[in-house]
């Protein structure tokens, strides 16, 4: 994963030590309470959840704008909420 | 109203339904739901909107036979629906249980209907099944004609799946997902068709 540049955000939440499928529960609810085109960042571990929330958010209409590893096991996400 | 950690929880299913997700819970647990039939499609029915988080509520009479098995046990026959039915619920999903924003009605024919929530009228003709719903927007007139046509019916395998379907019908017009009115037949092997309207004086005869 190549290094980027963090989109500004509207809100984030952290999931770490969250399992499948609530960690894109927990994701479609925080999209819920944005507005359309704003930005939540989501803090995922695991392989599972960094493979399945970009691909139910793209699912559901959503833009995956970027992921970035944050430290070992733990990635960042960008979703705009479409 | 925002969802409690336990009811994110309890409805993660149907959080990730895409036509749901945390509005359509939070819809579902503020839509009641009152029984103003007697059977045991009424009986299933009412169990699977209590899963769901509607607030059910029953009339005083007491628990029938054809009742039990879902939310009621056999003891419970005789007893005062009302209380049986809170107790179940209590135990069952406390969700169930308070005041809802909005309130509909279901019930197996014979059975009145009132209140601005969905209306959804569940009976039998011959062995075949029949649904009838109505939302906020559709005619009562209309409503109450088609479902006249149905009655009371038997208890068993076809009666758990009018009941589901009842609930299913019951919770799409609370979330909007639905045509305004409309009706089902349910066959004996299990088949769902359209039911052709019986139309008011002021809508006009169609279909049949
Ligand atoms: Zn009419």
């Amino acid at each position: 994963m190549r290094p980027v540049a963090p989109p500004p955000t509207d809100a984030t939440i952290d999931l770490r030590g969250q399992v499948c499928p609530m960690t894109y529960v927990r994701t479609k609810l925080a999209l819920e309470r944005l507005e359309p085109g704003h930005v939540l960042e989501v803090v995922l571990s695991g392989e599972e959840p960094a493979k399945n929330v970009p691909r139910s958010a793209r699912e559901e209409g959503h833009e995956v704008m970027a992921m970035a590893e944050a430290a070992e096991g733990v990635v960042r996400l960008w979703l705009r909420k479409g | 109203m925002t969802l409690s950690e336990d009811q994110v929880v309890r409805y993660s299913r149907h959080i990730l339904l895409s036509a749901l997700g945390g509005k359509g819970q939070e819809r579902l647990l503020a839509t009641g739901v009152t029984l103003t039939g007697q059977g045991a499609a009424q009986a299933v029915a009412a169990a699977y909107l209590a899963a769901s988080g509607l607030k059910v509520s029953a009339k005083g009479r007491p628990v029938a036979p054809e009742e039990t098995g879902f939310l009621l046990a056999a003891d419970d026959v005789g007893r005062p629906l009302e209380a049986m039915m809170r107790a179940a619920l209590l135990d069952a999903n406390p969700d169930a249980l308070g005041q809802p924003s909005e309130v509909g009605a279901l019930g197996e024919l014979p059975a009145g209907f009132s209140g601005t929530g969905p209306w959804v009228a569940l009976g039998w003709s011959g062995n075949r099944g029949g649904l009838v719903y109505r939302g906020r927007d559709g005619c009562a007139a209309c409503f109450e004609r088609t479902a006249g046509a149905l009655s009371n019916g038997p208890a068993g395998a076809s009666a758990v799946l009018l009941g589901a379907l009842g609930a299913l019908a019951f919770e799409r017009l609370a979330l909007g997902l639905s045509q305004p009115l409309g009706g089902l037949w349910l066959s004996e092997t299990g088949e769902v068709e359209p039911m052709d309207l019986d139309r008011c004086a002021s809508h006009g005869q169609t279909g049949r």
